[in-house]
């Protein structure tokens, strides 16, 4: 496709996706409530197919069929293992907005249960796992649009990133939702479309069988390895259960549905519907090696080369479309999650004995910080990157904010110290031997190779060890769910009535 | 390693074709009910 096409492509999308973020801030966005959980008027249906795409970023498309590239066939489910933490998460999100109806960020919910100490380690945790999202996304903006347009890595990248911002900019999660709905039916009919070019570019799933037989590469076609099975099955399955809990991305939705009551079927449907893409691009990835193809900068390119390939050009538009679309509403809703937690987590405890801003002042900070961070995603991104690599690295981050979430789920008694204790453990073990791992340092014990999976499973047994044990030992001092009701609305009456009368003035 | 036969592959890869064409096709007549109870005024989709 000649860069002219290319760009009169994006240009379009462009023009779409900024008058849907005009449209939501001139019609839906009054305050900085509406910006951050879309005013909580969201109807199921649009949370369940915004979870889709806002987990349908570059690792569900293309690092699943990168998987497929390195892993053969078990590549097709091992991806999917990763989102099996929302579903797990589902019951205690419902929770969590029964206690907090007025609730923002997840780490709004750490602040009041576990106190200062733990909220001030989660906010650093939240701001990294964000950033390296962020990173993520901008590599998927490049590793996707640049092969089937023609644009080098940094050209799709940077004119992609400027284009997410402006957008969300105008309407923050209203941009990103109303987008959603519109990007999601277009992404399932996409991938079905393409699906239905590759069976027949590879004469069906039995035409498909016999090539990868011919190859000769066993694992094409074997259901598990056992290869697969510890570098990726293990440190993905270790490294997401406690994802969902962690996705600021995911609490701002499930704090925009209208009905507490349909929280539980909204993110199960999302789950269930979510699952099944990896494994789409998995079998995509599948057909990409039987015909020879390889990646070109990094793995993450592969499905993109592929469609470059076997589809006509109006399947690679829609491709782009479909590509562009699904990490750019990923990108909008992280930049939307760190200006969030920035806002409330951040400046709102920072100020909180100063006179509260204006709903103006407070819509306008939050608009500065999506530019700021939207700049910081570009400049991370604007060299290839591998995003398979990126997801398992921001793994280990999870493991540190999820564990002792979801052990508080099962322990009535807990104590806020103890649970500082085992976080802060668990984060300095991944900041530094999870990092150094993942940049290739052999850790030897006893002449033994520790893997990844295996230090990802030991901080997770470490962290719930102390939290176990330690809750045991201490007095509890976590205030309970019941508690939690009455704290947030004290804080929220308070802040309400401040800014009120700031406003009155 | 534990290798798939040809029925086996063929059986599993269409599952989950079908699988992610029926999910989808719910949530998007869901999805179109509200857009047709806001764009028609009726009150359904919920």
């Amino acid at each position: 496709m000649s860069p002219i096409a290319a760009y009169t492509i994006l240009v379009l999308n462009a023009t779409f996706l900024i008058a849907v973020g005009y449209f939501a801030r001139k019609k839906q966005v009054k305050n900085s409530e509406d910006y951050l959980t879309a005013g909580r008027r969201v109807k199921w249906p649009m949370i369940s197919g915004s979870i889709v795409i806002t987990w349908a970023y570059g690792g569900t498309l293309l690092a699943a069929a990168e998987g497929v590239c390195y892993y053969g066939w078990p590549g097709v489910w091992i991806y999917s293992l990763s989102g099996v933490s929302l579903a797990l998460a589902a019951p205690f999100f419902v929770r969590v907005k029964k206690a907090l109806p007025h609730g923002t960020t997840f780490t709004e919910y750490v602040r009041l249960r576990f106190g200062d100490g733990t909220h001030k380690l989660f906010v650093i945790c939240g701001l990294l796992i964000n950033i390296l999202l962020l990173m993520s996304l901008g590599a998927g903006l490049g590793s996707g649009i640049a092969p089937v347009f023609g644009l080098q890595h940094w050209q799709a990248v940077l004119f992609a990133g400027i284009i997410v911002i402006i957008f969300v900019l105008f309407g923050g999660l209203w941009s990103s939702i109303i987008a959603d709905q519109i990007q999601y039916m277009i992404m399932w009919a996409t991938a079905s479309i393409i699906a239905i070019f590759a069976m027949k570019t590879c004469g069906g799933f039995d035409g498909l069988y016999n090539t990868l037989v011919q190859i000769g590469e066993p694992q094409n076609y074997a259901l598990f390895t056992s290869v697969s099975f510890y570098d990726y099955a293990l440190v993905l399955m270790i490294g997401y259960l406690v994802y969902a809990c962690a996705d600021q991305c995911m609490w701002m939705r499930a704090y925009a549905l209208e009905s507490t009551k349909d929280t539980l079927k909204a993110l199960l449907f999302g789950w269930a519907s979510w699952t099944t893409l990896p494994m789409v691009a998995g079998i995509l990835g599948l057909v990409a090696l039987s015909l020879g193809i390889v990646p070109t900068n990094t793995g993450s390119d592969f499905l993109a080369n592929l469609i470059s390939v076997i589809a006509p050009k109006w399947v690679m538009i829609l491709w782009a479309f479909l590509i562009f679309n699904a990490i750019a509403s990923t990108f909008g809703s992280v930049l939307v999650s760190l200006a969030s937690i920035v806002t409330t987590d951040i400046i709102g405890q920072l100020r909180k004995n100063k006179p509260a801003l204006s709903t103006k002042q407070e819509l306008n900070l939050n608009s500065l910080l999506v530019v700021l961070f939207g700049i910081l995603g570009i400049a991370l991104s604007i060299t290839p990157k591998s995003i398979l690599w990126i997801d398992i690295f921001m793994g280990g981050f999870l493991i540190v904010t999820g564990v002792p979430i979801y052990l508080s789920l099962f322990m009535k008694n807990m104590n806020k110290k103890v649970i500082m204790i085992g976080s802060f453990a668990g984060f300095l073990i991944i900041l530094f031997l999870g990092s150094a791992m993942n940049f290739g340092f052999d850790l030897r014990i006893g002449g033994y190779s520790v893997t990844l999976w295996q230090l990802y499973l030991f901080t997770m047994l470490l962290e719930a060890a102390i939290v176990l044990i330690g809750c045991r030992l201490a007095p509890p001092t976590v205030v309970s769910f019941e508690g939690l009701y009455e704290l947030q609305k004290r804080e929220y009456e308070a802040k309400d009535a401040v800014q009120k009368a700031a406003e009155g003035c | 390693m534990i290798l798939l036969s040809q029925t086996a592959f063929g059986v599993l890869n269409w599952a989950i074709i079908i699988l992610f064409v029926c999910i989808n096709a719910y949530i998007t007549v869901n999805i179109l009910k509200i857009y047709g109870s806001v764009l028609f005024g009726k009150k359904s989709g919920k």
